[in-house]
């Protein structure tokens, strides 16, 4: 701004009452232009701004900005560019159109496609992944070098940034605040987990314990067998969460000594009882005392409602025990063992226990305890099913999401014929539903779409609309998108307009028909 | 041209019309589908008894449905084209049915009524012409008062100063705004309001100073109209209009028509009070002539006419008149089609520079000027910014929220940008992207 100008607006700003007659000019070419014959200076200094306002905009230039040297333009792309009509699909969905799960399959899509994102949506799958960080697996690979370069622009996106050299590595782990240390851990475990286990221990002396506490739990992040001897140190912290959160990895690692403690305590508790002409019993007996290092394990740690104390020890014993283990003490199948279970005196304790140790351990090994226990709790008492928590359903339905050795189609199979009138088992296929999101086979789709259908007249009945709703639209999102499609197209006469589900299953409809074109949109050629 | 599914989707009126639409758009819905060269149509089944009959003009495009919604396009009318979009196989081509073709029918009969209007008795004429006059001059007095009004304010203020004014808050601004309603001056009461809406805006850079400019602009402008007869007869209309009378469609379509290639380069809508107002910036690709094309909707209803952005089409546009005519009707359309060729021949900033100097010298209250600059490199470091080929530094208008995605897009390359410049910053509202046109309003979403 010139001096002239600033001049001027300065007197609009203070007014021209208090800024006295000092200021008779503006200046030139001004006063030749607006000559003082006898108007009056509020007119002339408006008269000025404007003058000058539009000398300067026809006059405009514009200046050199130094060439700053960190502005380097982005490298070509390696990865083909997106279908248009798959783009056109993220459009739709970005406007919010569709359930916004669909956007995780259709980064999937891409993803298996082989394809980038489109510049134009970079920013919003950028910011959508830092809101929702379980979408940043999906995001991070088909970012491709446009995106590592817009990533680096924005402090909360640097997640998504090329990934970190050592350097910039040790660098975060040494200065950075505990949030950022313990995301530089998770990734460097992933990487490299014997590097990261060096650097913590290195470290561990001299952290705060609140550090300690927080910084323990990454080592969930490819546990293994070489980690036990720090983690068995942690046992002594002075801290009880960190104490806790060694007790946790303990019993998550398999064929651990803490383990192996727990088996050599519970053991000589389990009995199975064989007399002749009677059936099979299993006998719990209860431990009698509680010693220093029962404590330092974990037992008694924490609150079991329902339980004793004394047998809220045994569940925590048995929780930090593989079941394999029982498969072979007792020679019996998981499915056996489940059924001398429910006749026991503690029920309850062993059916709860065992639920936790297969959490444990059968998500990674696939062990058949998990549909074993899942086939038990349809035919259990109300009161039973209690002691198995919902989380089980969580870790079954992702870790068998895609079905490839038959589980959910057997568990489905095995469905008794009155099933839509058992919330429970209406909520626990919506909870597997929910894991399997784009991910279930032809196969495990038909049995299902099989057992809606013969519900359909059962629904059209005022009942357990509300939880079928429910169910509805998270099937809507697992089913495979061409067998839906095509079975439920013979469901439309029996969805009246007046029927109380319309409007879900009209969701459900448009979703299938959706999830459908998505796909088909990444088979046409880019 | 038929849309593609982004695009029908733009045409809805609200978002809640757009998920109604895309729910609808299912084969179950429908019955007796069918489409023709021109038209489309289908049967809907509604909550009521009889199916709801829709149907589109695929020309422009049109659309009409016998539900009662009060909704343009309507959901079924949206539901239908997405469906043409989803599943083409499902409609057969072959007659129209009677319903449709009675519709195709009128639609055709009033255009070419519109087109040959019957010239009135020469008494009826002149009766009316006089009327006219009276009314006219009636206005004058009005707007003539009200100017002066506004002039007198304008010196109270500069004596007062602005800062002494600021604490009386938005309300001393629309007093003043309503007084030049009455004057039947509504630019200026809108344009006052906008201005002191400015002041009590907290982010926006150097307030002060843009009020300063846009009052002064108002007192220029009162000026002009108290010297009125002494301006050229196209500044006189461009004065006129900027004080708000209106020149009728009929009168422009009087107008000598320019025959082009028509590039449909930008697209914005937004909302002026009850009002919605939807601007294309279109240019000739032989004349290589600007033309914005304003648009008006009220409410939940769509706009008459169907222009979309990164299309191209041959047509007649009809300027209105002015010193630098930039505002334009679109008289017919055909042959649309999408822009395929690159958005024209783009400018370097020192063109762009010396063609706005020359429009503000022919008139010097234009508020929006096209501009098609190619080279521009989005600065990473300071992300308002554009640089050109030499280095020079364009900003960005404060207005702009889309900074990011021109980063996106162009990924520290250089770009072809289309927007408006005002002489001091530049708001982008299109960009020339791997051999397509993205329209920012319509194309990034934020």
């Amino acid at each position: 701004m010139s001096d002239d100008t600033r001049r001027l607006h300065q007197l609009f700003k203070i007014g021209s009452a208090r800024a006295g007659t000092a200021l008779a000019g503006f200046g030139e070419p001004l006063d030749t232009l607006l000559p003082e014959n006898g108007s009056a200076i509020e007119a002339r200094l408006w008269l000025a701004i404007g003058a000058l306002d539009l000398w300067q905009r026809s006059g405009y230039r514009a200046a050199q900005v130094p060439d700053r040297a960190d502005t380097q333009a982005a490298p070509p792309d390696s990865l083909p560019p997106c279908p248009s009509r798959a783009e056109g699909m993220l459009a739709l969905l970005l406007r919010g159109v569709h359930a916004a799960g669909l956007l995780f399959e259709w980064l999937q899509l891409l993803h298996r496609h082989g394809a980038r994102l489109p510049a134009r949506f970079l920013p919003n799958m950028l910011d959508a992944a830092t809101r929702q960080p379980r979408l940043r697996p999906l995001v991070a690979p088909v970012l491709d070098e446009r995106g590592h370069w817009l990533a680096r622009l924005r402090p909360e996106w640097a997640w998504a940034a090329i990934a970190p050299d050592p350097t910039q590595r040790a660098l975060s782990w040494d200065t950075g605040s505990i949030e950022e240390r313990v995301a530089t851990l998770h990734a460097w475990r992933e990487d490299d987990p014997a590097a990261a286990l060096r650097m913590l221990t290195a470290a561990w002396a001299t952290e705060p314990p609140e550090h300690r506490a927080a910084l323990l739990p990454a080592l969930a992040v490819r546990l293994g067998p070489d980690d036990e001897d720090f983690i068995e140190s942690a046992l002594d912290d002075r801290r009880k969460e960190v104490r806790a959160a060694a007790q946790r990895l303990l019993a998550e690692l398999p064929g651990s000594r803490l383990s192996q403690r727990m088996r050599a305590r519970v053991q000589p508790l389990l009995q199975v009882e064989q007399r002749l002409l009677r059936p099979a019993r299993l006998q719990l007996a209860l431990p009698g005392e509680i010693d220093a290092p029962m404590r330092r394990d974990g037992i008694g740690a924490n609150p079991w409602p329902g339980a004793g104390e004394k047998a809220g020890w045994v569940i925590d014993m048995l929780a930090a025990v593989d079941p394999q283990v029982w498969e072979q003490a007792f020679e019996r199948p998981p499915r056996k063992l489940l059924a001398l279970a429910e006749s026991s005196e503690f029920a309850a304790v062993l059916i709860r226990g065992w639920t936790l140790a297969s959490m444990r351990h059968g998500a990674a090994q696939r062990s058949p305890w998990l549909a074993a226990l899942a086939h038990w709790w349809f035919g259990a008492k109300p009161a039973l099913r209690e002691a198995v928590p919902g989380s089980l359903f969580d870790v079954l339905g992702s870790v068998a999401r895609h079905d490839e050795d038959g589980t959910l189609s057997a568990l489905v199979d095995d469905f008794p014929d009155t099933w839509h009138s058992d919330a429970g088992l209406v909520r626990l296929l919506q909870t597997l539903a929910d894991h399997g999101a784009g991910s279930w086979p032809q196969d495990l789709s038909r049995r299902v779409l099989q057992r809606v259908e013969t519900a359909l007249p059962v629904l059209a009945t005022p009942g357990h609309a509300w939880a079928f709703r429910q169910l509805l639209s998270s099937l809507a999102l697992a089913l495979d998108s061409s067998t839906a499609a095509a079975v439920s197209a013979g469901w439309h006469p029996a969805i009246q307009p007046d029927h109380p589900l319309r409007d879900a299953f009209d969701t459900f409809f448009s979703t299938v028909r959706f999830r459908h074109e998505m796909h088909s949109s990444f088979q046409e050629p880019a | 041209m038929i849309l593609d599914a982004n695009q029908i989707l733009a045409l809805a009126p609200d978002a809640a019309s757009a998920k109604a639409g895309s729910q609808l758009a299912m084969p179950r819905n429908w019955s007796n589908l069918g489409r023709s060269e021109s038209a489309l149509w289908g049967e809907c089944q509604g909550s009521g008894k009889q199916p709801y009959r829709t149907q589109i003009d695929l020309g422009e495009p049109a659309f009409k449905c016998s539900c009662p919604s009060r909704k343009f396009p309507c959901k079924h009318g949206l539901g239908l084209y997405l469906l043409l979009d989803a599943e083409p196989a499902l409609f057969n081509s072959g007659d129209a049915p009677a319903w449709v073709n009675d519709w195709l029918q009128s639609r055709q009969q009033r255009q070419e009524k519109k087109a040959a209007k019957p010239e009135p008795s020469p008494e009826a004429a002149a009766t009316a012409a006089a009327q006219a006059r009276e009314r006219e001059e009636k206005r004058e007095d009005k707007v003539d008062a009200g100017v002066r009004e506004l002039q007198t304010w304008l010196h109270d203020l500069a004596r007062e100063g602005l800062a002494s004014v600021r604490s009386r808050g938005q309300g001393f601004w629309d007093a003043i705004a309503a007084r030049m309603v009455d004057a039947q001056a509504a630019p200026l009461a809108r344009r006052l309001r906008r201005a002191g809406g400015m002041l009590y805006q907290s982010n926006l850079p150097h307030a002060e100073q843009l009020v300063a400019h846009e009052l002064a602009s108002l007192y220029l402008l009162g000026e002009a109209w108290r010297r009125l007869g002494d301006l050229p007869p196209p500044l006189q209309a461009d004065v006129r209009a900027l004080l708000g009378w209106t020149v009728s469609q009929e009168d422009v379509l009087r107008e000598t028509p320019l025959k082009d290639h028509w590039r449909v380069l930008s697209q914005t809508v937004s909302e002026d009070e009850r009002l919605r107002v939807r601007a294309s910036w279109l240019r000739g690709a032989t004349s290589g002539r600007w033309a914005l094309v304003l648009q008006y909707a009220a409410g939940t209803q769509g706009f008459e006419q169907g222009l979309v952005p990164g299309t191209v089409f041959d047509g007649a546009l009809y300027f209105y008149p002015g010193a630098f005519p930039l505002r334009a009707l679109v008289g017919q359309q055909a042959e649309v089609g999408p822009l395929a060729d690159g958005p024209g021949p783009a400018s370097t900033v020192d063109m762009l520079l010396d063609d706005y100097a020359h429009a503000l010298a022919a008139q010097p209250f234009l508020e929006r000027f096209p501009a098609l600059l190619a080279d521009l490199v989005p600065d990473a470091g300071d992300q308002r910014i554009l640089r050109d080929a030499q280095g020079r530094g364009i900003e960005l208008h404060s207005s702009f929220r889309h900074a990011i995605y021109l980063l996106a897009v162009s990924g520290g390359h250089p770009l072809t940008v289309f927007g408006e410049w005002d002489g001091r910053a530049l708001l982008p509202l299109s960009v020339w992207h791997e051999g397509r046109l993205l329209n920012i309003d319509s194309d990034f979403i934020s």
